[in-house]
């Protein structure tokens, strides 16, 4: 609903605790890379993933011959 | 006339039973002894934990399926094992206790020649105070675990909907947990869930595991090639909550649940409390707590299991240090030591000691992930018992002759990290072998020929191909054997 900003939840009637009640940190200072727009929009791109299905299938069916022996 | 009992019907004991009887004539029974009625195809409960299929699409009975195949089913629970007889009964046997509703607390001794204990976990929700359905945490463990599951997360959505914001929390509820895959399987998919529907910036997704670095999957992580470089799956994980914008608690053991919150504590010692508005934590594993007893009455559970209550099998028991860990610790045939027809499979088997690297948190507590037993491995466990047992009585072999270690085998797993045929996307992973052996393999300890990642829409229809192709094979219909473990 446009215009609406969001609520925080209510606060519940818990007991005090003396750890401090804390969030974890996000990871947006952790050094791991960020998929360029172009990576994300080719793991949903049709044509690609068509044949990155038959690719990983082969993949895992040599894994899995190599298992079974 | 010999007879094969199987405790358990998952993937690891139904894919035996299954097997046993398609390599044994019809003089030899096979006899398998199981509480529920049903079989799971639990890789897809993510999907009904997030609403997106019914317990009906990812189960269907066990009883059609036995009579079409000539496999005798008792729907029963194990307690207790008499491996070297009872008395002046000389043959092993297997005490159960019905939970069919005709026959609920008969019990019956089933004698056996060949006992295969595939009894998988027994979740243990107990090990954290508040943990579970019945305390105030979900699961997504079993078919209707997963339901309670999606009606809560529908509630979620309505809540978010109407603008309030919520807070969830996702991952393991022990600091000794295994299944990280799974917690991280059902992270992603309620946050696609939540993006999907415009309702993603209302919502805190929270991953909280007792993995040292994401990406460590109870496994140790994984190395894998990728644009010419060799990188980490710690990397590859980390860089998936970036995107996504989830947050992470990582070396954490879950101490306690209340009604809306919990504490925790980390590796380094410090404590403290998340509250949230919707949670799912998986429980730690327990074996099945079966009894066993020697000819004479007297107990002998410890000899025969570990404290854990998964049975000791052909693995290096021998406590030691992590840097002195190998890949031969870990068994091969999943015979026991003492008793040549008992043999322990999936998730039953003990296990001699993690993957990971162990911790333990200033205060002595342990907090590091326990080794996966994945369904792959646990698939072809139960196929290379099957057929050592089948070798066994056919054809007279006095030892097994087929093995299954999890350091000469590979596994492939598919994470789903958002349904939908267009839209969906999932990370396919191979790696192998699934226990390093870093004598064969130096620097990795993995083949990084064979250990590799990817996400894309292709691993979302690989996953919900396995589904339909597991179910096929489960179902025993024609062709089924050709579905490779």
């Amino acid at each position: 609903m446009s215009g609406t900003q969001p609520t925080p939840s209510a606060k519940r009637d818990v007991p005090e605790t003396p750890a401090a009640v804390a969030t974890p940190d996000n990871l947006e200072s952790s050094t791991a890379p960020m998929p360029t727009p172009h990576t994300v929009r080719m793991r949903t791109n049709l044509p690609l993933q068509v044949v990155r299905f038959g690719i990983v299938n082969l993949r895992m069916l040599r894994m899995v011959l190599k298992s079974h022996k | 006339m010999a007879r094969v009992v199987v405790l358990g019907a998952g993937i690891s004991g139904h894919t035996a039973a299954l097997h046993l009887r398609r390599m044994l004539d019809a003089t030899h029974e096979v006899v398998v002894v199981s509480p529920k009625a049903d079989w799971n195809w639990i890789p897809s409960n993510i999907w009904v934990g997030v609403g997106r299929m019914t317990a009906s699409q990812v189960t269907f009975p066990l009883a059609p399926v036995y009579v079409k195949k000539g496999i005798d089913f008792r729907q029963a629970k194990a307690v207790a094992l008499h491996p070297e007889g009872d008395g002046d009964q000389r043959r092993s046997s297997v005490d159960v206790v019905y939970t069919m509703a005709a026959r609920e607390g008969e019990t019956e001794r089933i004698e056996y020649d060949y006992l295969i204990n595939a009894t998988g976990p027994k979740l243990n929700f107990a090990a954290t105070p508040g943990l579970g359905p019945d305390g105030h945490t979900l699961s997504v463990c079993t078919a209707e675990h997963a339901e309670l599951t999606a009606d809560a997360f529908a509630e979620v959505i309505r809540k978010l909907e109407q603008g309030e914001h919520q807070t969830l929390v996702i991952g393991v509820g022990h600091g000794t947990c295994t299944c990280e895959g799974a917690a991280f399987e059902y992270t992603f998919n309620v946050e696609h869930e939540l993006r999907m529907r415009g309702l993603r910036d209302r919502a805190d997704v929270i991953y909280l595991t007792n993995e040292y670095e994401l990406g460590d999957f109870g496994v140790g992580g994984m190395s894998f090639k990728q644009n010419g470089f060799v990188t980490t799956s710690q990397l590859w994980t980390e860089s998936l909550f970036k995107e996504r914008g989830v947050k992470a608690l990582s070396r954490a053991h879950v101490q306690r649940v209340e009604e809306g919150r919990l504490h925790y504590e980390t590796l380094d010692g410090e404590e403290g409390a998340l509250d949230f508005d919707f949670a799912m934590l998986l429980p730690p594993f327990r074996g099945a707590d079966l009894l066993a007893f020697d000819r004479k009455g007297d107990e002998i559970t410890s000899d025969v299991f570990a404290p854990s209550g998964f049975l000791k099998v052909d693995a290096n028991y021998t406590a030691k240090p992590f840097e002195e860990w190998r890949a031969e610790d870990w068994p091969r045939t999943y015979l026991t030591p003492k008793y040549p027809n008992l043999f322990g499979i999936g998730i039953a088997f003990a296990p001699p000691h993690p993957i990971s690297r162990p911790r333990t948190s200033a205060k002595g507590t342990v907090i590091s992930p326990a080794p996966p037993r994945t369904g792959m491995p646990s698939g072809l466990m139960g196929r290379q018992v099957a057929r050592s047992i089948a070798d066994m009585i056919q054809k007279g072999a006095t030892t097994p002759t087929h093995t299954a270690s999890m350091a000469e085998m590979g596994a492939a797993c598919v994470a789903s990290a958002g349904a939908g045929f267009r839209k969906g996307t999932a990370a396919a992973m191979t790696m192998f072998p699934v226990v390093p052996d870093y004598v064969k393999f130096p620097g990795y300890g993995r083949s990084l020929t064979d250990t590799t990642g990817e996400i894309g829409l292709a691993g979302h229809w690989i996953k919900h191909m396995l589904h339909l192709m597991f179910i096929y094979k489960a179902k025993g219909r024609p062709g089924w054997f050709l579905v490779p473990e």
